[in-house]
């Protein structure tokens, strides 16, 4: 149950980052239009907050699935944007499409 | 938010973090190590390896040899075994004051047959006492986690931006990667490192603000601590002589009203008088807080003289911040996500640390004093900490005062360490010392051979992690307006 | 300069503040004597940055100096209400 829940806060992470200007364009190496980034955004939310209940769930005390879930979730968010960061810097095979291939900056 | 504000909070941030960083990052460091003090304790002593002990039995063997050692000393402090440490660690009083203390073999009960080590104990103490003699240690440790959070919250204000840049983390840019990796790190443990550095200073909240303390119980402040813990106030000697009753029924008994919390620690207050007092303190594994379910027996007659559990709400929140501090609670998911946070605020001080000098340089002025200061601290404390770990292995096994020479190792290597960082330019000097902790952690790693149980292979696997970056910093090329002058 | 003489009010009157603070909710509270004294400690811990962060957040030096004394004269009535005599 804890490791689902841990898995969950992973994938909520990702989307989270799929829902930040800097971070979707980073994993799709596209600009993704604000109404996907919001839908991203909440459905991430919303896996963190799932994430939280299982904990709850499979520890059965508040404060230790909250101090699990507070620090877990923290170092998914890190594991996420170390994902955009790889994704940003691997080689981009070259499309027509692709014009941008480094970050915005 | 108004644009002064901001610059005011970036200023504070500023130098609160430049005062602070380097007691911070030792701070830091070392209770880093204490979440797993225990597994450390096991580590440096590989006597124990593969030994199991029963609480109770072992606290019988270990009061018996005190009993026949230190029959004179005005208190024993025991930590009984556990699954996590299978032996007894006792801290007790000579008669003309000095403390002393050694793991006691669960089986017979004495020292001899263990290595003197203080094992995890040190970097426990020296997370809050700094090696600083009794206040000002504390009290250090005590302002440099006020400055934490201080600085924590207005580094909030400070890096405002970091949610638009979030998620992204651009390596090989020089100052704004360091900026990048200071905020990432810093946002997203944030509550973690408010909490830890805010229950930090609870944990020492008496000694930074006893004014309250001191004019509600009119300058009786252990009246204070006696309040807080009322099963736990010992009654004064006699001075007649007393025998200690039968230890076995009153540890079962002990043991029978703790349930499944267990035994967690045993004081034996004035053994050899009449008013021998023997308090038992249940485990707190089980819950947050560091309240635990508490018995006092009366030592000559092994009568209960008071059980006694937590209820008062706001001591309870007390508590409860004291134990998110100390995390005895933490089964081992929780353990590791400990330690791989504080690990990560030692990152946010050390690149912070590093990003001020970048800016001066920046501005033209000269840090290379700062840099090489820097050097010595963010890469010599790991090869000092490193340090400790060696010595326990490379000391023998039978040298006077063992444990206080294990110390003088970690504090003679940081002593050099500064040396060698302050007479290299700081570019030669990060790249020596990074190498130096590299080989160090790779030392640890060696000596946790045969990598048999969980302890030798979990510190073998985070010291090749940290000397994989150690490594990595070393070999890195200087970034353009990094560290290329 | 005056930043110098800013971060001394706010350092030392923050502290000051906080020491008042956690002798005002000694006295003042209605629980019982530890309490009170634990709650006034975590109180005074959560005032200590607070007021530094003050002490920078106000334009004017005199205006950080005008608002310390105000709040530690504050504190300090209540707690004299309270029953507190220093």
């Amino acid at each position: 149950m804890a490791a689902v829940a841990i898995l969950g806060e992973l994938a909520g992470a990702l989307l989270l980052a799929l829902g930040n200007a800097r971070g979707g364009h980073a994993l799709l190496r596209r600009p993704v239009p604000p109404a996907r980034r919001r839908l991203a955004r909440n459905a991430g939310f919303c896996l963190l907050g799932a994430a939280l209940w299982g904990l709850i769930r499979a520890e059965g005390d508040l404060l230790f699935a909250l101090t699990a879930w507070a620090l877990s979730s923290g170092s998914a968010c890190i594991l996420a944007a170390l994902a955009c960061t790889m994704r940003d810097r691997a080689p981009v095979r070259p499309t027509p499409r692709q014009t941008v291939t480094g970050p915005l900056s | 938010m108004r644009p002064g504000f901001r610059a005011a909070m970036t200023w504070l941030h500023d130098w609160t973090g430049i005062l602070t960083g380097w007691v911070l990052l030792a701070i830091v460091l070392s209770g880093t190590l204490s979440v797993f003090r225990s597994e450390i304790n096991v580590w440096m002593r590989p006597e124990l390896a593969g030994r199991t002990a029963d609480p109770v039995r072992a606290t019988i063997a270990a009061i018996d040899w005190l009993h026949d050692h230190a029959p004179r000393s005005p208190a024993w402090y025991l930590t009984a075994a556990n699954p996590r440490a299978p032996f007894t660690w006792a801290v007790w009083q000579q008669p003309d004051g000095p403390f002393v203390q050694h793991a006691l073999d669960p089986a017979s009960g004495a020292p001899d047959t263990i290595r003197d080590t203080l094992g995890g104990e040190f970097f426990y103490r020296f997370h809050f006492e700094l090696q600083i003699p009794y206040p000002f240690g504390r009290l250090v440790a005590a302002v440099a986690a006020m400055a934490l959070v201080l600085a924590l919250v207005t580094g909030i204000v400070a890096h405002r931006r970091f949610f638009a840049d979030f998620f992204t983390f651009r390596p090989h840019k020089g100052q704004r990667s360091w900026l990048d990796a200071h905020n990432l790190l810093g946002v997203t443990v944030l509550p973690f490192h408010l909490v830890i550095a805010f229950s930090g200073a609870v944990t020492l909240a008496s000694l930074l603000l006893p004014w309250g303390i001191l004019s509600a119980y009119r300058g009786a402040p252990a009246q204070f601590q006696d309040a807080l813990s009322p099963a736990m106030a010992a009654r004064p000697a006699t001075g007649t002589p007393g025998t200690l009753a039968p230890m076995e029924p009153i540890l079962h008994e002990a043991a029978r009203r703790f349930g499944p919390d267990g035994i967690g620690q045993i004081y034996v207050y004035n053994p050899g008088d009449a008013a021998a007092t023997l308090i038992a303190i249940g485990g707190n594994g089980r819950h947050v807080g560091f309240d635990s379910h508490v018995l006092r027996f009366d030592g000559t007659t092994g009568r209960i003289l008071a059980d006694y559990r937590e209820h008062r709400p706001m001591i309870s929140t007390f508590a409860t911040l004291y134990g998110l501090h100390v995390a005895r609670f933490a089964p081992p998911l929780t353990r590791w996500l400990y330690f791989v946070c504080g690990l990560l605020l030692a990152a946010v001080i050390a690149s912070g640390l590093r990003l001020r000098t970048l800016r001066r340089r920046r501005q033209g002025k000269s840090t290379e004093a700062v840099e090489r200061l820097n050097a010595g601290m963010i890469a010599g404390i790991p090869v000092a900490f490193a340090g400790y770990f060696l010595a326990n292995r490379l000391l023998p096994a039978t040298l006077p005062d063992r444990a206080g020479h294990e110390v003088q190792a970690v504090f003679t290597l940081w002593g050099l360490m500064l040396v060698l960082a302050a007479a290299l330019p700081s570019a030669t000097g990060w790249r020596v010392l990074s190498v130096l902790a590299m080989l160090a952690l790779g030392g640890v790693a060696g000596f946790s051979a045969p990598w048999l149980n969980g302890i030798d292979q979990g510190a073998a696997i985070v010291a090749i992690l940290l000397a994989a970056g150690f490594g990595y910093a070393a070999s890195r090329r200087p970034a353009p307006g990094g560290r290329a002058r | 300069m005056s930043m110098l003489v800013r971060t001394a009010t706010a350092i030392i009157g923050g502290y000051g503040i906080a020491a008042m603070a956690a002798i005002t909710l000694s006295w003042c509270l209605p629980w019982s004597r530890a309490e009170n004294v634990t709650a006034g400690l975590l109180a005074g811990l959560l005032l200590w940055p607070a007021m530094v962060m003050l002490g920078f957040a106000l334009r004017a030096s005199l205006h950080v100096c005008i608002a310390i004394t105000g709040i530690a004269a504050v504190l300090a009535a209540l707690a004299l209400l309270g029953g507190w005599r220093p």
